[in-house]
């Protein structure tokens, strides 16, 4: 019989109460695991899109709060950028959210410089590449082949005009294999954007350190006025959505704290109000009053962590449950690192501390005579 | 008598703020100039009866300045609208000469009050012609969708016009309306325009629609969705072709 | 015995609710070490009160007690105290319900140094003959076996006085016999000073000496030691 036991007891003397304690803590653990993850997810997801395509860099219009860029002029500051130290290639990007086929949501079409390094990292799947800048067809992403229900040889309608699908490939980024991919010319007339990208992706030569790359920074900031260069992760922290997906997380960890403490400090309160006079008995029977806080401080973190590894369960099972739902197909790729876990663990434990402070105080501070008289 | 200055002076840039009804509509008139927009659109059409019309999608593009405004519509998807296309040109005079066409050979003349592809759009509202009249008028304050708007109403007598009198709510410091209502010469409401979400402009005070519904006398219902817009488009030297083909073979029709 | 005073109490009075009820008004008693004394008294003559103020739950409002030369004035630590020297014996039992005898025995120890717990727990259950019911859960157990725990649990923590508060209140007089019995058995063996309220005059007639309460005073003081 030691302290852990004894709290783990007075626990399990009021299951329906306990029980209910830990589903109301696991729901905002989970609540709070599932946004987070998928905020953490989407962001990673463009920057592993960026990473993998091997870009240093991006240089883009000083964004406004849509979530793309709006496009401009590549030729405008493309030949500028090359001439910059160890600038190996620019490249253009446009990108648009798009409708391609009636029954499925929107999806990104991406407009590619034909032969450039963007392509290099995709892995052709089925079919074929595109043969020149100018051939009408689009290169279908693994994810979207199956949510467009399209495969190598079919045509979709995109804006009006009929597209050959040529190739089905796969990229390491969700985001990739969600998109429909072409090359910029046709994206260009597609959208009736001549020469117009929305990015322009910059890769370094092997010698280039990050000094050069702060050089680079400071030369588009000096010498181009309205752009910005910045890192795919700078791009994807700016991104309007990521911004939203993670201050709605961030909301939610504040709600599921605040919730998980009162809902915590409510029943440790309300227990210790029932068990005055055991309090009582106790102190009577010689036990510290530090004993008395470390026995209500046991019981709230025993509520709020196993409120917390049900939540992580309940919402890894939710955000994974998303990922497969056909409307987010694509979208999320939620992310469930170990220290993002242990995190959430310290937040349930931060519960307990928080919820469970007052309540040990409280029962510590009751006076022996007067809690025995407690009826 | 320190402390009346004081409170004089406070009030001051109060008064300043808030501009009159003609300079409003200046601003307004002013905030739609553009060396070229293009905009692409899906359109959703619903009867009274509550039946929806497919779908569809329209790209608008035009430039706007003081001394001409022109406008281009192109349909985009499905097939009953692909291929075909509307031009129309305001002068400073404020009319507005509108023309439809398939291969811009064969252009003919349309009415510039004419609905496009059975929806409630209509290209002389595109224009917005009553920011140039000459009678405005501020009426009170409002709230729509939770934002504040003053409504300032502009009337015409010109008789060849089938509004003379629009009532706007405009958000000044955003300088777009978000609901406009437009009434015919016997003050019979002709539609009713209410915008829904807002975009910024790349002039981050500016805004514009993202989603706009359009309710006519009728009970027709259009819901109008910017899907993807370029505030720097670059217009074509043959955009507008078909107007200068429209005004070679008619001279001298509207 | 007779000349070693264990517990002093000079002239305490005790105020509940906040000066509004009056529950001792200047008692003065002297406890000899290995004494087994009974209080006894109506209800609400002060019996539990002055219990609680010896066993150091409640601060007399005026006056001092003494334990062999300490003045409670002076202790620091009250449950050290308390967890040293006393230990509890109630009329209602008050074990938890969920643990078992054994447990319950050993729950005073908890947050305690030290080891043997356990054995001595045990030991103790064993000499009051509840060796079969160890592990027996209190509402399987009769209200003398229960006392019986209840008594094993105040021995825990090897204290020199047993505070008891109608320790045979709640049993029929069979069973308040054997744990009578039990009590002063066990009293004897260790050498321990017991003060038992009571108001059995069976009960109290084993005592070496009975204190008679009334209005929160000592009205009589009789037996061996008086």
């Amino acid at each position: 019989m030691n302290l852990f036991r004894f709290a783990l007891d007075n626990l399990y003397r009021r299951p329906a109460r306990s029980g209910l304690t830990v589903s109301a803590i696991s729901l905002g653990i989970a609540a709070v695991v599932a946004l987070t993850s998928i905020a953490w997810g989407f962001e990673a997801s463009w920057q592993k899109a960026n990473d993998a395509r091997g870009t240093d860099l991006i240089v883009t219009r000083i964004a406004s709060q849509n979530s793309m860029p709006s496009p401009f002029l590549a030729a405008k500051v493309q030949d500028a950028l090359g001439r910059l130290p160890h600038v190996k290639e620019v490249v253009g990007l446009l990108s648009e959210m798009l409708t391609v086929s009636e029954e499925a949501p929107p999806a990104f079409v991406f407009g590619w410089v034909y032969g450039s390094y963007l392509w290099d990292h995709l892995r052709l799947i089925d079919g074929r590449w595109p043969a020149d800048s100018d051939e009408p067809v689009v290169m279908v992403g693994s994810l979207a082949s199956e949510i467009l229900h399209r495969k190598t040889g079919d045509q979709v309608e995109i804006e009006g005009q009929v597209f050959k699908v040529a190739g089905i490939f796969e990229s390491s980024a969700v985001v990739e294999n969600g998109a429909v991919i072409m090359t910029l010319n046709r994206a260009q007339a597609l959208t009736d954007k001549p020469g117009k990208v929305n990015f322009l992706n910059i890769k370094l030569d092997a010698g280039a350190s990050e000094a050069d790359l702060a050089y680079i920074k400071d030369q588009v900031k000096k010498t181009m006025p309205g752009f910005l260069a910045i890192t795919s992760g700078e791009l994807v922290g700016n991104n309007a959505i990521v911004r939203i997906s993670k201050a709605m997380s961030n909301a939610t960890i504040l709600i599921a704290t605040l919730v998980g403490a009162l809902v915590v400090f409510n029943t440790m309160l309300m227990s210790i109000n029932e068990r005055t006079r055991e309090i009582g008995i106790l102190l009577a029977l010689g036990w510290q009053r530090a004993t008395i806080i470390k026995l209500v401080f046991t019981e709230a973190m025993l509520l709020s962590l196993l409120g917390g590894l049900l939540g992580i369960l309940l919402g890894a099972g939710l955000a994974v449950g998303l990922e497969h739902l056909e409307l987010m197909r694509g979208k999320i790729d939620a992310i469930f690192s170990i220290p993002f876990l242990f995190a959430v663990l310290g937040l349930s434990v931060l519960l307990g501390i928080f919820g469970g402070l007052y309540p040990a105080l409280k029962a510590s501070r009751l006076l022996p005579s007067a809690a025995l008289r407690h009826e | 008598m320190k402390r009346l200055l004081v409170l004089l002076m406070c009030f001051a840039p109060l008064c300043h703020a808030a501009p009159g009804a003609d300079e409003l509509a200046g601003l307004m008139q002013q905030a739609k100039s553009t060396s070229g927009f293009s905009a692409r659109m899906n359109v959703l059409v619903t009867r009274p009866d509550g039946a929806h019309g497919t779908p569809f999608k329209i790209a608008v593009i035009g430039r706007f300045r003081a001394d001409k405004q022109q406008l281009r519509i192109n349909g985009i998807s499905p097939d009953s609208v692909r291929g075909r296309f509307f031009a129309a040109e305001s002068a400073r005079a404020g009319e507005i000469r509108a023309v439809s066409y398939r291969t811009p050979d064969k252009v003919s003349g349309v009415d510039s009050d004419a609905h496009l592809f059975d929806s409630s759009l209509v290209l002389w509202d595109m224009f917005s012609p009553w920011w140039n009249w000459r009678r405005q008028a501020l009426l009170a304050g409002e709230r729509i969708n939770g934002r504040e708007c003053v409504t300032i109403r502009s009337s015409t007598d010109v008789k060849n016009s089938t509004v003379r009198e629009v009532e706007s709510c405009v958000d000044v410091s955003a300088r777009l309306s978000l609901r406009t209502r437009l009434y015919d010469a016997h003050h019979a409401l002709l539609r009713t325009l209410v915008v829904g979400k807002t975009i910024q402009k790349a002039d981050p005070s500016m805004q514009a629609a993202k989603k706009l519904t359009i309710t006519d006398a009728e009970g027709v219902v259009t819901q109008v969705e910017v899907y993807s817009g370029d505030e720097q488009y670059q217009i074509a030297d043959d955009a507008f072709a078909a107007l200068d083909a429209d005004r070679d073979q008619k001279p001298g029709e509207r | 015995m007779a000349n070693n005073p264990l517990i002093r109490i000079n002239g305490i009075t005790l105020y509940f609710d906040g000066g509004q009820t009056r529950a001792l008004n200047g008692v003065d008693l002297t406890i000899q070490e290995g004494e087994f004394v009974a209080i006894v008294g109506a209800s609400g003559s002060g019996k539990s009160s002055l219990l609680n103020v010896i066993g150091t739950l409640d601060t007399p409002t005026d006056g001092e007690i003494y334990f062999r030369d300490q003045a409670y004035s002076t202790i620091r630590d009250a449950s050290l105290f308390r967890r040293e020297n006393f230990g509890f014996i109630f009329q209602g039992f008050h074990l938890i319900p969920t643990l078992s005898a054994l447990d319950n025995v050993i729950v005073p120890t908890i947050g305690c140094e030290g080891r043997g717990y356990q054995a001595r727990a045990q030991a103790l259950l064993s000499s009051l003959g509840l060796q079969d019911r160890l592990n027996h859960f209190p509402g399987k157990l009769s209200g003398g076996e229960r006392q019986r725990v209840a008594i094993a649990r105040s021995l825990i923590n090897r204290p020199r006085v047993i505070l008891a508060d109608e320790p045979t209140g709640s049993l029929d007089s069979a069973n308040a016999q054997q744990v009578l019995d039990l009590l002063t058995q066990v009293v004897r063996e260790q050498g321990l000073t017991l003060i038992m309220v009571t108001h059995d005059a069976s009960v109290s007639a084993r005592a070496d000496r009975i204190v008679h309460m009334r209005d929160g005073r000592v009205e009589q003081n009789l037996g061996a030691a008086a």
